[in-house]
């Protein structure tokens, strides 16, 4: 059942129309992830959302069941019954041009379009985080237009305190001064942050919101966030990057190859997210 | 051990101005090291701006300016071979014009390069650094060895690879290589990757980029010219190729690669004429399609055995990954023939021939021959 070179990695796209995910992550994904973490057969695991040759499910993960091909038959098997089920509606028609290549089928799985970051043993972790976090915000509040932008901020502020608390306030403005300086500079014509100014103002409640959540280190339901969990992490992190590679380095590594590809994150709205970090290490929210 | 830090710039002027002084500075400490610019016919402010900031160190002899009026389009392999050409050092080293040196870089290439052993040096293929996108051009050799291989492929016209082909025909004659590993000598400006492009003849002279799906893994691609010109290709993304197949799930890696079924991009010219009004010649003028318009978005083409309809892109982005996908793909089938070949040296003729004045003396022509 295998071609011979075996690692225990399966990467599985599920083809899926995105105003559908929600009802995918409640009732097929989130609770195969659980039942499967509990009784170890899976570890690492690695979610995006994604929409390259059609909306799709990215879900990685590595296989620590005693018979790896049973149990991805299984699954496959799963999958195919959970589809034919509960088909996703039609998605938009890609254009013609749009890609390169036209979309796969809708309601379809396939294997190995993308190779997630499993060799960092740090970052691995922190996939597994965020994957974990779009689960519960997928399931809870489903998927729409806000998603990426609420998440990604949610994350930013998390990451944001995690950095403050390990840190302090010096380095954090090193890092914002890279971020805004030369990275966002080089990204980023000068009126776009008029623009990006603007979408801030609007959404400045809802960030607050989420910064001062994040501030008081607990969610809604009372439990702590991951706050904590990302503060334990992010020193970890630091450790898995060679001593000569900077702080900033290992922030931009985090942002660019984990968080935005995990959320299908637009590239354009990095220099957003650089300024919202920016304005909150101005102390824009210090009165709160 | 003299050293020449050569760059060449086609309307580049924005990263020179921002990496020439530091790296003069960062250089300093070293005598023997000269700066060659060769400016590719540029038509923005970058002589005009040598001549405001870099006189001094025309002056002194650290630095000289070389322009060339030939070229209308930028040439990596060329425009290379040209700088080097014009270099006195016993070391050439090609420094993009968006790199930063830093510090003591000649120094450092001088104790390289003093020990015994044939060696060169170069920054490309470390996919782990941050910036190895933009480090790959930094290649340092003895002149004697670049001469020996005929300098940079001039039959590479488009961008990318020919820093790697020159790097496997180095190899190929024998001289070691040693990668530049050290972070603070691999400094750079980062930019949009289509800066990289804005000076090719694809890029300048696109009309359309059409496509026609086959299936979510292979398509064929048609680039119409503004010189009526074509190149097709059926372009097969490998990591699609078996997607469906649950019993190879467990694959080491996807193959994150672009192939093209033909083998290299089949060229020709766009002529008008009967039956359909519109007919792809292939470059030895024999008959390969006729065209036929569908609508304003849309041609069909048409062989005894096919039938093909091409729609036009219009997205600016993928305008653009198409013509660096064409570039990229052309050079890189070039380099693979040669190594596969084991070509040492492909360029038959003359490299980095044409006419160049030096530090803005335009009565005194230099032919390189």
């Amino acid at each position: 059942m295998n071609n011979g070179t075996l690692n225990n990695r399966i990467r599985i796209s599920v083809f899926y129309a995105n105003d559908s995910w929600q009802q995918f992550v409640s009732d097929f994904l989130r609770p195969f992830v659980s039942k499967h973490t509990q009784n170890g057969n899976i570890g690492a695991i690695y979610i995006a959302l994604n929409n390259d040759q059609g909306d799709n499910i990215r879900f990685a993960f590595e296989c620590n069941a005693a018979d790896k091909d049973q149990f991805g038959d299984e699954l496959h098997i799963q999958l195919s019954n959970y589809l034919a089920l509960k088909p996703s509606g039609q998605p938009p028609e890609n254009y013609v041009g749009k890609d390169f290549f036209m979309n796969f089928p809708n309601n379809s799985i396939q294997y190995n379009l993308y190779e997630p970051d499993f060799t960092n043993n740090d970052v691995k972790k922190l996939s597994s985080l965020i994957s974990e976090r779009i689960m519960k915000v997928l399931a809870e509040d489903g998927y729409g237009d806000s998603f990426t932008f609420t998440f990604l901020l949610y994350i930013i502020m998390t990451f944001y305190c995690a950095h403050e608390t390990v840190y302090g306030d010096a380095d954090n403005l090193k890092i914002t001064s890279m971020l805004y300086g030369d990275e966002a500079a080089n990204k980023a014509p000068d009126t776009s942050f008029e623009v990006y100014n603007d979408l801030f103002t609007e959404n400045e409640e809802i960030i607050k919101n989420m910064y001062l959540e994040v501030i008081d280190g607990q969610d809604e339901d009372g439990s702590v966030t991951d706050l904590e969990q990302l503060k334990a992490h992010y020193s970890l992190m630091l450790t898995g990057f060679d001593k000569s590679e900077t702080v900033e380095h290992t922030m931009l590594l985090s942002f660019d190859r984990v968080i935005a590809d995990q959320v299908n994150m637009n590239h354009d709205l990095l220099p957003f997210i650089y300024y919202v970090v920016y304005l909150a290490s101005m102390g824009s929210f210090t009165d709160q | 051990m003299a050293v020449s830090l050569c760059t060449v710039c086609k309307n580049r002027a924005n990263h020179y101005k921002q990496t020439i002084l530091r790296n003069i500075q960062d250089n300093k400490d070293d005598a023997t090291v000269e700066f060659i610019l060769l400016d590719y016919n540029s038509n923005d402010d970058l002589e005009q701006w040598v001549k405001d900031n870099l006189s001094q160190y025309i002056e002194s002899g650290l630095f000289t300016y070389y322009k060339t009026f030939e070229p209308q389009y930028f040439q990596r392999s060329h425009s290379r071979n040209m700088a080097f050409r014009l270099a006195s050092g016993n070391l050439v080293c090609n420094v993009d014009a968006d790199n930063f040196t830093g510090p003591s870089f000649s120094a450092y290439l001088t104790k390289a390069f003093s020990g015994e052993g044939n060696l060169f040096m170069c920054a490309g293929g470390q996919f782990d650094k941050i910036s190895y996108s933009d480090i790959g051009g930094r290649i340092c050799m003895r002149p004697k060895d670049f001469w020996e291989i005929g300098g940079y492929d001039e039959d590479m016209v488009n961008y990318g690879f020919e820093d790697f082909d020159l790097v496997n025909r180095l190899v190929l004659a024998g001289v070691e290589k040693k990668l530049i590993t050290d972070d603070v000598f691999l400094n750079v400006i980062r930019h949009d990757l289509v800066d990289r492009i804005t000076e090719e003849f694809p890029y300048k002279n696109i009309k359309s980029v059409m496509i026609h799906y086959i299936g979510p893994s292979t398509s064929k691609m048609l680039l119409l010219f503004l010189n009526g010109n074509y190149a097709m290709a059926t372009i097969t993304k490998e990591q699609n190729r078996n997607a469906a197949d649950k019993s190879i799930r467990f694959a080491e890696h996807g193959i994150n690669m672009i192939t093209i079924d033909e083998g290299n991009w089949v060229k020709g010219t766009v002529q008008t004429g009967p039956p359909e009004g519109l007919n792809l010649m292939s470059a030895q003028n024999n008959l390969i399609y006729t065209a036929q318009n569908i609508n304003e978005d849309s041609i069909r083409l048409k062989s005894d055995t096919d039938i093909f309809d091409f729609h036009t892109i219009y997205d600016k982005q993928s305008i653009e990954n198409a013509i660096m996908f064409y570039s990229e793909t052309y050079n890189r089938t070039k380099m693979q023939q040669n190594l596969a070949q084991k070509t040492i040296r492909p360029n038959l003729n003359a490299i980095g021939s044409g006419t160049v004045y030096k530090n803005f003396d335009y009565n005194n022509p230099i032919f390189l021959q």
